[in-house]
């Protein structure tokens, strides 16, 4: 399997999942830059997962 | 190689799972819906068999889909009630309200300080009565 077709779905999912991206690290009150992590070729999707998993959410009633 | 591939794969999702079922868990959400990334896996498995370049984007179907879900629903965690205030002023944490007066009521511990207010209050009206 050519590396560019993984590299070129991998940026298509980062362009469709970009804005609820936004919309979650808002809703949750994370900087911006954590959802853009996610154009990161191969490696950002999951990144951005471990970002929001094992961050505080300023805007959680209880800062979980 | 073919093997070790899938193997990190396999890997990859368990992370993955991992790493949704804190977020829904922090949202409020049921965080077993984080098992619903194995589909992702029913999906390659089946794009293989026919030789579909759906594999290519099978483990993104499934997570573009729960993301999006996700960023539009409720999130439990973080609703308000109008009823409570203070500490318990969130839904899934606040406390079972009861019209029922605290005397009546045997389950109910009435707070140290009041009970030091009410003994307070029948000494003086005793003393009162007494003149």
């Amino acid at each position: 399997m050519n590396p560019l077709f993984i590299i070129i779905a991998s940026l298509m999912f980062a362009v469709v999942v970009f804005y609820p991206l936004t919309r979650i690290c808002a809703r949750a009150g994370l900087p911006l830059w954590s959802a853009l992590v996610v154009f990161v070729p191969i490696i950002g999707p999951p990144i951005t997962a471990y970002l929001l998993a094992l961050s505080r959410w300023p805007k959680h009633p209880f800062g979980r | 190689m073919p093997l070790m591939h899938g193997l990190l794969n396999l890997i990859m999702l368990a992370v993955t799972i991992w790493c949704y079922w804190r977020i829904l868990n922090k949202a409020g959400i049921s965080p077993w819906w984080a098992y619903a990334l194995l589909i992702s896996l029913a999906i390659a498995y089946l794009g293989s068999i026919y030789q579909s370049p759906i594999v290519l984007i099978a483990p993104y179907i499934v997570p573009a889909i729960m993301i999006w879900v996700f960023a539009y629903i409720r999130w439990p965690s973080f609703e308000m009630t109008s009823e409570a205030e203070g500490e318990n002023r969130y839904k899934r944490f606040a406390q079972p309200s009861s019209d029922v007066a605290p005397g009546v009521d045997p389950h109910r511990t009435v707070n140290p300080k009041f009970r030091d207010r009410v003994a307070e209050v029948e000494e003086r009206r005793r003393e009162r009565e007494e003149q």
